[in-house]
């Protein structure tokens, strides 16, 4: 009975492998997608986030404003008119505009100054760039106000703009208080780790998300059959219809474990994802998560009647489940019902246990859980599926 | 010109016959809309993420109680975190390791001692790297508590320094850094002889938007750029059919020419994505109230050339594969990443800089730019040009389809 199982499982590879189109869209497509969305994703790694920079006062105090935005991590400023920046505020183009008005410089030795911003209210990264520019206000406020105390002091002799500079010298090249910020993750207790990456949070969704395409792509072979007779003819042969849909179910999860080393190891060598921070804690959540995603597609099989629906459909499913379990971009910043929507797919759960072994370095017991709901999904999933499937 | 349009009909009358595919092409576009609508709904709408952050005060002195009340009493921090003073830095390191934390602010305990000393004194702020987002939020608002402290200090400082020198000269060795001397505070957040760090103040000047679009019609916009194009797959999978069932042979040896053969095939699956675009339109007016603009003839020519680009996709993937199976393997790789260029995924602006050129490949970036232009209040002369570019990509895909494609 191995044997047979084995042989319907090695025709399913030759089947794919017959398809190189197919192959290539279950494996070049996500490496592609997790470098376009890697560089999306990695905060201030890659693309920093545009200010528009208006300078009207065109002094070394204006100047400052802008030098102090840019040498922020992640924020870039490009010089812009006030119009330009109205512009493209209100059409959603820019998300912040930074404006120094006209006096600024002379208002700031009155202690008055102004800084103006524009924000449109759908910019994700306002509060953030509103905060940076508060920080700089801040800190010429100090300086403005040891520099004003001192030039108004006549037995001084002391000129504004030196006390100014001596002040903000005080700033380089560390203020008296400044935060230091760190991701942490388990390296004490579990070893070497290595910081995540942008692309992590791609590798891992793109992984899980083109599974699905595997599994969907490899299990659909079984309606090709059915269309072409060939299956009819199998069940005329001395081989039970266990071993058949065992033998298809072992190809498939052959496949896709095939197409999962693939992507890790190229996210792990080509993208530095630490997939391998604990190989057996990935092992777990990706093989339950294979076996979930067979099981799956085998019950879709079941629910379609032809391969073009089969074909048809699993884009689309797979593309959903992706979008609600996190693939696509971090679960962290959806919507509360949308975090709970994840908890009822199979893609979330692969996701939340990959984020715990991978981002997070949990090792093997945070990996417990997702596995064995993932074990749950596939169980289940593969009940339906291969009760209902019909052979012919 | 008859037999194209029986080619057409005949296709078309196939594809609604087969209810469940009619069903998938058509309801599930607005399943997924929904679900991007309310995925990502809340953002930017008032930044309301919710994050659980943690302040651990170790600090003998004084300025920590300070930082940690400056924290937690501002009502535009507590609308985005819930914040909970916990005492053990250790146990919430772990929490943050773990994710049940996205991030925590430790505070030093000589915090205070180092200040009054003139040292720099670290606040450590502790990141979950699985919510990188969020965690960076957090570290900007402290940032932001910190500049408070240090401009505080670094005016003492410069007030102690220029008071204790004689004029016009750098300050005497051994001078009081400390600030006391000179009468003024350590400069901590919440010190009552602090000095007024208004010299420069930051206002927000309203800007009048423009109409807006809200996240549920971006996607309506996206999804429908990227769904009328999986029309095109199915065209080619009707079309590979009939090649490995003979029909298209047969069809051949009719006095049809091939260019009316392929005319009506791509007639068929523009048939098939007028219906679908219909039902996108109309569906998510009706159920998500998305606003498609007031040039509705601009909204129905955008989504012609869709339809023909898709028509154009179709015969290039029938010349592709030569299998069902192949073209779902091409296809969705296709789609997805002409989806991936245009902004259907993700906001086209937030994609990498050297990648942007590439997007004028892609039919749905011309199609979800018109949408949305069209969404803000533009008119047909404004998408024009767009329009023209997703035809010219259709007809150049039509043109390879028609040029490689084999019928038997």
């Amino acid at each position: 009975m191995m044997r047979k199982i084995l042989s319907l499982a090695w025709l399913n590879a030759v089947q794919l492998v017959r398809n190189p189109a197919e192959v290539v869209g279950v494996i070049v497509l996500p490496l592609a997608l997790t470098m376009l969305f890697g560089s999306a994703f990695a905060a201030g790694q890659a693309s920093d986030i545009r200010v528009l920079f208006v300078d009207e006062d065109d002094t070394t105090y204006s100047a400052q404003v802008g030098e102090l935005i840019d040498a922020e991590e992640s924020l870039r400023i490009e010089d812009a008119t006030r119009v330009d920046a109205e512009t493209e505020i209100a059409a959603g183009d820019a998300g912040v505009a930074v404006l120094v008005p006209r006096g600024f410089a002379d208002a700031l030795e009155r202690g008055s100054a102004t800084i103006e911003v524009m924000r449109n209210p759908n910019s994700q990264n306002g509060f953030a760039i509103v905060s940076v520019v508060q920080g700089i206000a801040t800190r010429m406020s100090g300086n403005a106000a040891a520099a004003r105390v001192v030039a108004a002091t006549p037995a001084l002799k002391a000129d504004f703009d030196d006390v100014y500079q001596t002040a903000d010298a005080k700033w380089s090249p560390r203020p008296p208080v400044y935060a230091e910020a760190s991701q942490v993750v388990a390296s004490e207790v579990r070893g070497d780790s290595v910081i995540a990456e942008g692309t992590t949070q791609s590798s891992i969704g793109f992984t899980v998300w083109f599974i699905l395409f595997m599994t969907f792509g490899s299990a659909g072979g079984i309606l090709e059959e059915r269309e072409q007779g060939t299956l009819r003819r199998l069940m005329v042969a001395p081989v039970s219809r266990t071993t058949i849909l065992t033998g298809k179910v072992v190809g498939t999860v052959l496949a896709a474990t095939v197409q999962a080393l693939i992507l890790v190891l190229v996210g792990a060598f080509g993208f530095g994802v630490p997939w391998g921070n604990d190989p057996l804690a990935v092992v777990m959540v990706l093989g339950a998560y294979i076996l979930a995603g067979t099981g799956l597609a085998v019950m879709v099989s079941a629910l379609v009647r032809t391969r073009d629906q089969m074909s048809g459909l699993s884009p689309l499913v797979s593309t959903a489940l992706a979008m609600v379990g996190g693939c696509m971009w971090p679960l962290e910043i959806v919507s509360p019902f949308m975090q709970t929507a994840a908890k009822l797919t199979p893609t979330g759960w692969a996701v939340m246990g990959l984020t715990d072994v991978v981002f997070r370095n949990q090792g093997v017991e945070a990996a417990m859980v997702p596995t064995l709901v993932l074990l749950g999904f596939a169980g289940v999933m593969l009940g339906i599926g291969v009760k209902m499937l019909k052979f012919e | 010109m008859r037999n194209l349009f029986t080619i057409a009909a005949k296709d078309t009358r196939i594809m609604v016959r087969d209810r469940a595919a009619l069903l998938v092409m058509l309801a599930m576009p607005l399943g997924l809309i929904f679900i991007l609508g309310s995925a990502l709904g809340n953002l930017g709408e008032g930044d309301s993420l919710d994050a659980e952050v943690a302040i651990v005060n170790q600090d003998a002195g004084e300025t920590g109680e300070r930082f940690v009340d400056g924290l937690t009493s501002a009502e535009e921090i507590d609308a985005v975190f819930n914040i909970h003073v916990r005492e053990d830095a250790d146990e919430v390191r772990t929490d943050v390791e773990r994710g049940d934390l996205t991030a925590a602010l430790i505070i030093p305990e000589d915090l205070t001692e180092r200040i009054t000393r003139g040292e720099p004194a670290p606040l450590e702020v502790l990141q979950d790297p699985g919510s990188a987002v969020t965690a960076g939020v957090w570290a900007a608002v402290v940032r932001a508590g910190v500049a408070q402290a240090s401009a505080q200090i670094v005016a003492g400082h410069t007030l102690a320094e220029a008071l204790a020198a004689p004029p016009s000269a750098g300050p005497p060795p051994g001078a009081d850094a400390s600030g006391a001397s000179a009468g003024v505070s350590h400069g901590y957040p919440g010190e009552a002889q602090e000095l007024e760090l208004d010299a420069v103040r930051v206002t927000e000047l309203e800007v009048e938007l423009e109409k807006q679009v809200s996240m549920i019609s971006y996607y309506a916009a996206a999804m429908s750029g990227m769904f009328l194009l999986f029309g095109g797959m199915f065209g080619a999978f009707s079309f590979v059919r009939e090649r490995r069932e003979q029909t298209l042979a047969r069809m051949i040896s009719t006095p049809s020419s091939t260019a009316v053969i392929v005319g009506g095939k791509a007639l068929g699956v523009m048939l098939i994505g007028a219906l679908q675009f219909l039902v996108l339109l109309v569906g998510t007016r009706m159920l998500f109230q998305v606003d498609w603009g007031a040039d509705v003839l601009a909204v129905v020519l955008v989504g012609f050339a869709e339809v023909l680009a898709a028509a154009g996709l179709a015969m290039a993937l029938a010349a592709l594969g030569k299998t069902e199976r192949a073209i779902g393997g091409i296809a969705p790789a296709f789609i997805m990443l002409f989806a991936a260029l245009g902004g259907a995924m993700i906001p086209a602006e937030q994609l990498p800089s050297w990648l942007l050129p590439a997007q004028v490949f892609s039919p749905v970036y011309w199609t979800i730019d018109s949408f949305l232009q069209l969404m803000q209040g533009g008119a047909l002369v404004d998408v024009a040009p767009n329009i023209g570019a997703v035809a010219a990509i259709g007809i150049a895909l039509l043109g390879f389809g028609a040029w490689r494609v084999r019928y038997e």
